[in-house]
């Protein structure tokens, strides 16, 4: 049988890629939080006295609030004295080039198939990467800056662009939004800047690699996007981590803002270590605040998401509809395999006239684990002529995991349109049958299938990441795919 | 308990508990003194506010002169009447024919020879957690109905329940209702709500279902009431294998209406049908809340509420399907959709899937928009005013319930009703 086959295969304990520790003499603050720490991270990286109130700020207001319990996932408590807030590779003088960079953190990026080496590029994708909570290389960076656009490390932008890191950041996603955007923006460390001028197309796809090395660390990185007029951006994202049995916490946020006529397309490959496969122990929390606004009439802002690794997922990639005839669109696969909870969606608000979204989501769960979408399209009263449409479907492998769908809508103006579906369903035995009775075998059959019922979404993904994330889909549901 | 619900429940607990089911309602009254009233932090409550209730200091009902209940009556529909004016039973308004198979009584009319059957089903089904209201009538309410079906016995002529409210001051009424189906029985049932004056009321009704195997029932509960009342109401059903059960929750009355259904799928093979209508005008609110445990396999279950709002109105739905890791080969399906006809009104929804058992076909659905407007330049293109076009449009949207109902004078009855708001 098929489908007992494709079970037993999944059970078979598969093989993290990505779980190897890189030997690298690291700086670290001490372990805990208090304000001295957040003093401590605020003076080692030089920072204005503006951006270490926000942050003290931030987590004054972190200390009156209390963990959200709301999502559909089961966790034990987290002690927030028992992390490390800042750890960075250390290295003694600011890099110049590549050759001086570290040649053990050098062989890390190679394991990983990230190149860092600028001749080295295929596709000319400019990639910056974050280690455990630092930034470590930008490529490209001189290329962009012809054309005006900033690409760099948050750390960095701090230092060079204090002016516009002050006039966007926290607007889209205040410290007070919730417990982990309030953690994160008091003790963020690092992160990318984005910033794309007036009707300037990016002519390259922009990337972060995040990669987790510390034991004990929690990484924190902050990502601000903001796009002129008229402008275009495409940027990715790549997380990994090692294989480890304590937990770590991953709390991120990222901002995105898009004036008139701007796009933003922003795409995410997560695969951050899931833990053991039969004990569950172990593995990343991933409790990311990613919001974008539509500030400008007729901006669009585009998030798709590959999500396959990671304990817990926990994250809703929102965009606010402000400006007339702006659009959102939020694209998802999550797969959860082993012990693996995900409580994931979106949020979009729409606010301005003649606003549109679109929400594809498609849940694949299996082993034990849970898949949760949860969502919420709110058509405000100004909102005339809005339009939503959303489509969930989930996916179930094996009969331990369950997959849920948790929408909400809500409507204040008649003149919008708001559909919702949502399907849950295992792998057809008519589908199947279909493809044996035309020669292909049962295994290719259910490749087939789920690469097919995830194709929405990953053809949104830049052609050089849809291969990567298929291969990842494959990985994750190891032996199943073809 | 805080001070708000310590003087919302003391409007009930001023009287002794009733005689029937002691022990139960001696547990409840107890439990209620842990409990609070929910608020819109809780995520049951999101979207209703029980503020509108504390506004007023309701008296248990009193009195109520009704001489004549022909107005209420259902045109066409031979029936059994049981008739409550303000919550107690009239026997001289009601008519029962007696059967040896049936048991149709009202809890002030349960003999003590009957006792120990009737509590053996009371109160088995409506959980108190986290539900004060639920509370408050599994300890205090005094009155309904108790219909109790004997084995293989089919009752052709359904039963209609009938409450009236006439009362001169702001005024609370608690009904409870038990049905028992034993194997292959079938019943048929509409309970109505009316109130004959404009006082503000609260009405707080539990009904419970235990549908034994291969029985069948039709449930029909029409909310009639004014625009001063308001109500929580809570049904739960129990189903057990091969049994059928269609339920109808038409809401035209009210001012704020809270409704709690609970399927518990517990037997193979069952099939459930969930209808729903609102439509509402003015400052109307309404919230149901749904929810379709499935804990054996090879069950079906069809939701479906559609919503008409008009000014100012509001409504909230929660409708979730739980599919428990047992329930292999279920078949779910759920859909809500609502058409605003102004713009000040607005609905609220949440369809929720959570589902533990893969192989099943689940879906469900939810739309919101206004009315089509090609559909009504159709209508007017064709002579058709443009009021008219639209009540042939709501119509339509509406049968699609309707027209599931197999009593057809009440079917007929709704559509008038209908009519009638435009």
């Amino acid at each position: 049988m098929t489908e007992e086959k494709l079970i037993k295969e999944l059970a078979s304990e598969q093989k993290y890629e990505f779980g190897f520790v890189t030997d690298i003499e690291s700086e670290q603050a001490p372990i805990g939080l208090n304000e001295d720490i957040i003093r401590l991270i605020s003076f080692k990286k030089n920072e204005p006295e503006w951006m270490l109130k926000f942050r003290l700020r931030a987590y004054r207001h972190w200390l009156k609030m209390t963990e959200p319990t709301w999502a559909h996932v089961n966790y034990p408590k987290i002690d927030f004295q028992n992390i490390i807030y800042y750890s960075a590779p250390k290295q003694k003088k600011a890099l110049g080039s590549l050759d001086e960079v570290d040649p053990e953190l050098l062989k890390t990026f190679e394991k990983l198939g990230i190149p860092l080496y600028e001749q080295k590029m295929l596709a000319g994708v400019a990639v910056d990467a974050v280690v455990d909570s630092v930034s470590i290389k930008t490529t490209y960076k001189e290329k962009l800056a012809e054309k005006g656009i900033i690409f760099c490390s948050m750390s960095d932008a701090i230092q060079e662009y204090p002016e516009l890191v002050k006039k966007y950041i926290g607007t889209v996603v205040p410290y007070t939004d919730n417990y982990y955007a309030a953690l994160n923006s008091a003790v963020f460390t690092d992160g990318s800047f984005v910033y794309i001028p007036k009707g300037v197309r990016c002519p390259m796809e922009l990337s972060t690699y995040f990669r987790i090395n510390e034991r004990n660390t929690g990484q924190f990185e902050r990502t601000l996007i903001v796009a002129e007029d008229k402008s275009y951006v495409s940027y990715l994202e790549g997380c990994t981590a090692p294989m480890r049995d304590e937990n770590q916490l991953h709390a991120a946020i990222v901002e995105l803002v898009a004036e008139e006529e701007a796009e933003i397309k922003y795409s995410t490959v997560q695969n951050w270590y899931p833990g053991d496969f039969k004990t569950g122990k172990g593995g990343i929390y991933n409790f990311v605040t990613k919001r974008g606004i539509c500030k400008g009439n007729r901006a669009k802002i585009s998030w798709t998401q590959v999500e396959t690794g990671s304990a817990i997922t926990w994250k809703y990639p929102s965009v606010i509809l402000k400006g007339d005839n702006s659009r959102g669109e939020f694209y998802s696969v999550a797969v959860t395999n082993g012990m693996q909870q995900a409580d994931t969606g979106t949020k979009m608000m729409h606010i301005g006239k003649n606003t549109t979204s679109l929400i594809i989501s498609k849940g694949i769960s299996a082993g034990k684990s849970n898949n949760s979408y949860r969502g919420l399209v709110k058509i405000a009263k100004s909102a005339d002529n809005a339009r939503n449409f959303s489509q969930c479907d989930s996916l179930l492998v094996g009969s331990n995991c369950g997959a849920h769908t948790f929408p909400y809508i809500e409507v204040g103006n008649n003149t919008g349109k708001v559909e919702h579906e949502a399907t849950t369903s295992k792998i057809g035995e008519d589908q199947i049958f279909y493809c044996t009775q035309r020669g292909i075998d049962e295994e290719t059959a259910i490749g087939l299938i789920v690469n097919g019922y995830a194709k929405e979404v990953l053809n949104q993904l830049p052609m050089e990441f849809a291969v990567e994330a298929q291969k990842l889909l494959a990985i994750s549901l190891e032996g199943s795919v073809g | 308990m805080d001070s708000k619900t310590n003087s919302f429940v003391s409007q009930f607990s001023a009287q002794p508990l009733p005689k029937t089911a002691p022990a139960l309602r001696q547990a409840a009254a107890t439990q209620l003194k842990e409990m609070s009233l929910p608020t819109t932090r809780w995520e049951a409550w999101k979207y209703t506010s029980v503020k509108p209730l504390l506004e007023h200091s309701f008296q248990l009902a009193k009195g109520g002169n009704v001489t004549d209940i022909t107005p209420f009556l259902i045109p066409g529909l031979e029936a059994n009447v049981m008739v409550f004016v303000n919550g107690k039973y009239s026997e001289k308004l009601s008519h029962v024919d007696k059967d040896s198979k049936l048991t149709i009584n009202s809890l002030s009319s349960i003999t003590s020879d009957q006792l120990s059957a009737f509590e053996k089903d009371f109160g088995q089904l409506a959980s108190l957690d986290e539900d004060i209201f639920a509370a408050i009538n599994a300890a205090y309410a005094e009155e309904g109905v108790w219909v109790s079906v004997k084995k293989n016995k089919a009752i052709e002529k359904p039963l209609h329940i009938l409450h009236l409210t006439d009362v001169n001051e702001a005024s609370a009424v608690q009904s409870r209702n038990l049905f028992v189906l034993e194997a292959f029985a079938e019943v048929k049932v509409v309970e109505s709500f009316h109130s004959l004056s404009g006082q503000a009321t609260f009405r707080n009704a539990v009904t419970e279902w235990v549908v034994g195997e291969n029985a069948r029932c039709e449930y029909v509960k029409l909310q009639l009431e004014s625009q001063e009342a308001m109500g929580v109401d809570r049904t739960e059903v129990h189903q057990a294998k091969d049994s059928q059960v269609q339920l109808f929750t038409i809401t035209l009355g009210g001012a704020w209406v809270r409704n709690n259904l609970h399927f518990h799928l517990k037997g193979e093979n069952t099939s459930s049908v969930l209808n729903g209508l609102y439509m509402l005008d003015n400052k109307q609110h309404v919230d149901n809340h749904t929810l379709v445990d499935h804990f054996a396999p090879n069950c079906y279950s069809n939701e479906l509420y559609k919503g008409i709002l008009d000014d100012e109105s509001s409504a909230a739905f929660r409708g979730k399907i739980h599919v428990h890791q047992p329930a292999q080969k279920t078949n779910a399906y759920q859909s809500n959709r609502n058409v605003l006809l102004s713009n000040t009104a607005s609905i609220n929804t949440k369809p929720q899937l959570e589902i533990y058992a893969d192989d099943v076909k689940c879906s469900h659905g939810a739309t919101t928009g206004q009315m089509d407007e090609d559909a009504l330049f159709y209508l007017q293109a064709r002579g058709i005013p443009l009021k008219q076009a639209q009540q042939l449009m709501v119509f339509a949207f509406a049968g699609e319930t309707i027209e599931k109902m197999g009593m057809e004078p009440v079917a007929e009855y709704i559509e008038r009703l209908i009519e009638n708001r435009f």
